[in-house]
């Protein structure tokens, strides 16, 4: 059995995404609420404190996202308000895309486990565990290293 | 040159018609011009060719093309597998186990039936979702001899034959459940569209005016835009209906061993040979009409079956309660649905209904306040009022009827799911193994009445999901532990004995 956490790279995004959120809401409110500085008040105290808020959130969210892996399966589960689990069987696992973001994320690696009836993200996945993951999901023994084809008796040889 | 490419001992050509087949299309839009310019023929050939000379040059291409393709692709059957090579310029071929077979489809399509030509896809688990694996136009002894072959590999002892055939009426009991007015009407306007193509504007024209004149006769008690809309609709849905009566009728179904042997059609007859182990999963579907009357249509999901444009996966087209069970055991006794184990707890129907109650009181009140602000218009507000309250009152009904029917059951190392989509109540039958991904959501209002949602994902070409909400959190533990320990038993014993069901 094998458990953890996504990065804290999950962390960082939400509050990078919060904060820049509030810096919009705080410029739009400086640049059109001249005239009524009551209003211009509540409106950057209030977004503020959802900023605040947002922040608090990041972190609980990060806590949230954690993944099992077991003999029989895989599990991710993430969320606060909205609870989201999800579960594929070890046994109708038929791929594992590694992903890599776009830009550096240094340490950082997402994985997308496929079933034929549907698939499970594991974002941003700390490079280990993503390692130790893919070694678990994909053991080396079990790859076939040289495919020719068939034999007539419609062996793989 | 084609000797070096093809190997004629090893592999059979398609039926010679395939060589006009894939660009029937094309072929029919250059005829016809070419038929009419030679009806027009004043006897010089020099002028005659001189006005359709681009017309002929493109025909014979295009005949030109279909031969190369025609020259270089055969079909083998071997042993144990299937060996099929095709492409002129990117030579590809492809081999496939029959123990990877999950059907095949052998349609006799009514124009090709005097020539002996059938149309033959093969399926399997793998490969592109949207198109068959392999897809040719075959000779019927070819094709007889694929079949042959599969049915030996999938029955490897004598066994009893079963055969289910359904009364002609309840194949009308199917199209009447499955016909919806937008497959009709997108039949209809194709028609409409190719007909203007070939036969020219103004028949197309002709043709939308004596429909408008029709329209206007039927529904002179309505607005126009009213008797437009309900003549789309109406005449949409009585199209499919006709057509889904017509590919459905002399529907059977036998079972022999392992295989799965299904035939429909009375115009276009197709054929479909399943391997009864790859099925992933039953499905029940039923209305509100069909639930008090007792009815059910019956749907399997297996690879191939019922994946072309128009086609349908059915299995049971309607049966009365009694009859599911009687026709189960006979056909598909592995997959009989069992009652449920765990359902939502009362506590949870407020929270079912709660927005079909809310969308009907602001109908209701929107609908009165127009009423009453707009005595203009009281005709269109009484007409648009039924259009969109019937359908929400129709919808709380089916959700609160739905309430009484989600849950979860288990028989053996199968398990049943029952739920709800729009306005059909769904029942899904599949072996453990076949379900691959769960999800459970909980929101935080849920969370306060300790349930959650379950999401299962089956195992399936197009993915399938089926959703049973509500559900008390410990009987999803439940469900999850029974639902571990199904799949190891399956893992440790997974050919099941059914002989019990089907003596």
């Amino acid at each position: 059995m094998m458990e953890g956490r996504v990065s804290r790279w999950v962390q960082l995004l939400v509050s990078l995404a919060v904060v820049l959120a509030w810096v919009g809401v705080v410029a739009l409110t400086v640049l059109f609420t001249a005239p009524f500085a009551l209003l211009r008040g509540w409106l950057l105290a209030g977004s503020s404190l959802l900023a605040v808020a947002g922040l608090v959130y990041a972190c609980f969210f990060w806590r949230s996202c954690r993944f099992t892996l077991t003999n029989e399966y895989i599990e991710f589960h993430n969320g606060i308000l909205y609870q989201v689990s999800r579960r594929i069987r070890r046994s109708s696992i038929m791929a594992v895309s590694e992903i890599k973001v776009p830009f550096p994320m240094p340490g950082v690696t997402s994985l997308l486990v496929s079933a034929m009836g549907g698939s499970m993200l594991l974002p941003l996945l700390d490079a280990q565990d993503a390692e130790q993951l893919l070694q678990a999901l994909m053991p080396p023994g079990q790859l076939p290293e040289n495919e020719e084809g068939m034999d007539d008796a419609g062996n793989v040889v | 040159m084609p000797g070096m490419l093809f190997d004629k001992k090893k592999y059979s050509r398609q039926h010679p018609l395939a060589i006009i087949d894939g660009f029937k299309r094309y072929i029919a839009l250059l005829l016809l011009p070419l038929v009419r310019s030679l009806l027009l023929f004043t006897g010089d050939p020099y002028t005659w060719l001189s006005g359709v000379w681009l017309d002929v040059l493109v025909l014979l291409a295009i005949v030109l093309a279909g031969l190369l393709r025609w020259l270089f692709t055969g079909l083998s059957v071997g042993g144990c597998k299937v060996e099929s090579c095709s492409g002129v310029l990117i030579r590809q071929k492809k081999q496939i186990l029959y123990s990877n077979i999950s059907s095949v489809t052998v349609e006799h399509t009514w124009y090709f039936k005097p020539l002996r030509a059938v149309r033959v896809r093969i399926e399997t688990d793998a490969g592109n979702k949207h198109t068959p694996d392999v897809k040719m136009l075959l000779r019927r002894d070819d094709a007889e001899t694929l079949c042959s072959r599969l049915s030996g590999q999938l029955v490897r002892e004598p066994v009893m034959v079963r055969r289910y055939e359904p009364r002609g009426w309840y194949v009308g009991i199917l199209s009447l459940i499955t016909s919806d007015s937008i497959g009709g009407a997108v039949f209809a306007a194709t028609l409409i569209s190719q007909s203007g193509k070939l036969l020219g504007q103004e028949a197309e024209d002709r043709l939308i005016t004596s429909l408008t004149r029709l329209m206007r006769l039927v529904a002179f008690w309505l607005p126009p835009a009213a008797a437009i809309i309900a003549g789309v609709l109406l005449g949409g849905w009585l199209i499919d209906f006709i057509l889904n009566l017509v590919r459905h009728l002399g529907f059977q179904a036998v079972r022999r061993g392992g295989e799965l042997y299904i035939r429909c059609g009375i115009v276009t007859v197709r054929e479909y040979l399943l391997s009864a182990e790859r099925v992933n999963f039953l499905q029940l579907r039923q209305s509100i009409l069909t639930k008090v009357f007792g009815y059910y249509a019956g749907m399997v999901s297996c690879t191939g079956y019922g994946k072309e444009k128009n086609e349908q996966s059915v299995l049971l087209p309607a049966v009365g309660r009694d009859d599911l069970r009687r026709s189960l055991s006979l056909i598909l006794p592995e997959l009989r649905p069992a009652p449920n184990s765990w359902r939502p707890p009362l506590r949870t129907l407020w929270r079912t209904v709660w927005p079909d109650i809310l969308l009907n009181s602001v109908l209701l009140i929107g609908w009165r306040a127009a009423w009453r602000w707009l005595p203009s218009l009281r005709e269109l507000v009484l007409f648009l009022g039924i259009m969109m309250v019937l359908p929400a009152a129709w919808h709380l009904a089916v959700k609160f009827w739905s309430f009484f029917h989600n849950g979860i059951g288990r028989r053996q190392n199968t398990f049943t799911f029952r739920s709800t989509r729009g306005y059909r109540l769904f029942t899904v039958v599949c072996r453990a193994d076949k379900i691959d991904k769960i999800v459970i959501t909980q929101s935080i209002f849920q969370r306060q009445g300790r349930c959650a949602d379950l999401q299962i994902w089956l195992r399936s070409e197009k993915r399938t999901r089926f959703r049973v909400p509500n559900l008390a959190m410990e009987d999803i533990r439940a469900f999850l532990d029974e639902y571990e320990a199904a799949c190891t038993a399956l893992k440790d014993h997974p050919e099941t004995d059914f002989s019990e069901d089907l003596s």
